[in-house]
């Protein structure tokens, strides 16, 4: 008997201009194909940037996935047409094909002669050097583009020594193919399908995959969530096809999965950027909603920023860390996956001016920021926003205010921006963070060994040329009116006032002094 | 510096007593960094009802 599906697997030269073609998509017959097909030349020019090299595709011609095997499910199996239920998926490697052919071998080789730890290695390093991510082709001929997870751009940027990318929502993802299994770190994206999921759903759909890396929650697919964020109301109109969900329905959609939504309306611009900049510090990627001039509302999620290096902006001598970010990387299901979006300061609100790849037709977009929409545990209580109050409110005016009155007494405190920032991160990873040579090793074993720390620990870092750096650990499991320091930390003493310091905000924060003891 | 419990702190008392009040004029010259973050937590129903179908 013959099987109903065979495996085939093409590996061929890649070449930008041929992408599209190269995959043999069935043309739509009521769109065009440069409007169905936009994210993939999108994805086309994303791997063959420099940065990224692809130089090979392979194809995989049988492919379940598990998101559009769900989508059919509940959608497109009760359409009269028949549209299959198995996809395509393609593989980006930065090696020619006879190169990849003959890697893929050896790494089955190694497994054969060596043993799973060496063949699980030698994929590691194989993925790290040549892999570059792979795309789900639906059998959507309207919206083809399905999970795409790629390799994000290095941390440096050719030609720019003094800007950096940290793509701090990127986790790992697994792919196997002929018998290797290949990893790529990135967070995944996919086209709308205005089927199942219009922006709203889908920028869901991308911040949950990354609370995945914190927590042990299950996988959502997009036609799930906009089921679960249609459950309670339907505010306008019918769930599929999507026709948009309001905020309200998202908030829904993230509390049903078992994540807790916490929104903040921004309508200042230092505030949205303090609230991005220290979501995106703390690898939580935000649902940025945002309006455009004439008046369409969008959602997307945020991947990394781009930080530059340049003089803080300060108010009352308190410097604004977040002041650095200068760019953000999005997932736009209507353009592409890590979209460039310059952070604008336009009449005190925050715009994006996002920037597609050069396309004769394609114009560059402004959108301004209204709402930011975090998924958080349920167990962190303490928003950003809360964060970033008591970081100015408190500690950094605290701190300021030792600095003044200290300066009547030491020269070194009479001069010195102090430079506030703030995030939030699991305690074993705080933990981690000690361990840096920055850091004096007394620190680190002292907080190990006597403080309890919150699941999740809200980090307020004062760093100024008049001490060494001091952080208060607030627990976040505290709420608006009864927020706790558990900690003040001091990363080393080697500057005179920098214990003393620490000192005097521990005694008035009424929480506990780690701090070197040979200070 | 040495370990030294004996070691006066840098803050005499009469600056001591002058913290509180230059606390406060540190937090007025920065309430315009403050004030717009305590505002993004006041939401109305109508920031939940805002409709989101941008299309490509």
């Amino acid at each position: 008997m013959t099987p109903p599906y065979t495996q085939e697997i093409k590996l061929f030269d890649f070449k930008k201009e041929d992408f599209v073609d190269q995959l043999e998509l069935e043309p739509p017959a009521f769109t065009t194909r440069r409007k169905a097909y936009s994210q993939l030349r999108y994805i086309a020019e994303y791997v063959s940037h420099p940065a990224i090299g692809c130089r090979s595709l392979l194809v995989e011609d049988h492919y379940v996935d598990r998101d559009h095997m769900e989508d059919h499910s509940v959608f497109y199996s009760r359409s009269l047409f028949p549209y299959g239920n198995v996809c395509r998926r393609v593989h980006f490697f930065r090696l020619p094909p006879d190169g990849v052919a003959a890697s893929l071998d050896r790494l089955r080789e190694v497994n054969r002669k060596e043993g799973e730890d060496a063949y699980r290695a030698a994929c590691l390093s194989f993925s790290h050097d040549s892999y570059a991510g792979f795309a789900v082709i639906k059998p959507l001929t309207g919206s083809p583009l399905g999970r795409t997870v790629l390799r994000t751009y290095p941390k440096e940027k050719d030609g720019d020594a003094t800007y950096a990318r940290h793509f701090t929502c990127a986790s790992t993802y697994y792919a196997h193919v002929a018998g290797v299994e290949l990893t790529v770190r990135g967070l995944p994206f996919q086209q709308q399908d205005q089927g199942v999921a219009a922006c709203a759903t889908t920028a869901v759909w991308s911040a949950l995959h990354r609370i995945r890396t914190f927590e042990n929650i299950a996988t959502f697919t997009p036609a799930q969530i906009t089921t679960l964020a249609t459950k309670a109301s339907l505010e306008f109109g019918r769930s599929m096809p999507s026709e948009g969900l309001s905020i309200d329905q998202m908030c829904q959609a993230i509390q049903a999965v078992g994540a807790s939504p916490v929104l903040r309306r921004v309508d200042d611009f230092r505030t949205a950027r303090g609230l991005l900049y220290s979501s995106l510090r703390s690898g939580v990627a935000p649902i940025l909603i945002m309006v455009s001039k004439a008046g369409s509302r969008h959602a997307v999620a945020a991947v990394g920023m781009g930080i530059r290096q340049r003089p803080l902006e300060k108010e009352g001598n308190i410097g604004d860390r977040a002041s650095l970010l200068e760019v953000a990387y999005l997932h736009d299901d209507r353009n592409g996956p890590y979209i460039r979006a310059e952070i604008k300061d336009f009449e005190t609100r925050l715009w994006l001016r996002l920037q597609t790849f050069p396309d004769a037709e394609a114009k560059e977009e402004w959108w301004m920021l209204t709402h930011l929409l975090f998924p958080m545990h349920a167990k962190v209580r303490i928003s950003f926003g809360e964060l970033r109050e008591i970081s100015l409110d408190s500690v950094a005016a605290q701190v300021e205010t030792y600095r003044r009155l200290a300066a009547e007494k030491v020269a070194e405190a009479r001069e010195g921006v102090v430079d506030v920032e703030m995030w939030i991160e699991m305690a074993h990873s705080y933990q981690r963070s000690l361990l840096d040579p920055m850091v004096d090793p007394e620190v680190a074993n002292r907080l190990i060994h006597t403080t309890v720390l919150s699941r999740y620990v809200g980090v307020i870092r004062i760093t100024a040329p008049f001490i060494d750096p001091i952080q208060v650990l607030i627990d976040t499991t505290g709420t608006e009116r009864n927020i706790y320091a558990i900690a003040v930390v001091a990363e080393s003493a080697k500057r005179v006032i920098t214990r003393d310091l620490a000192a005097e905000l521990a005694k008035r924060l009424k929480c506990f002094l780690v701090a070197p003891a040979g200070s | 510096m040495p370990d030294d419990p004996q070691a006066k702190p840098i803050l005499d008392a009469d600056a001591l007593k002058r913290f509180d009040e230059t606390v406060e004029q540190v937090r007025a010259e920065i309430k315009s960094l403050i004030e717009p973050v305590r505002r993004s937590a006041q939401l109305t129903e109508g920031d939940y009802s805002i409709r989101i179908n941008a299309r490509d």
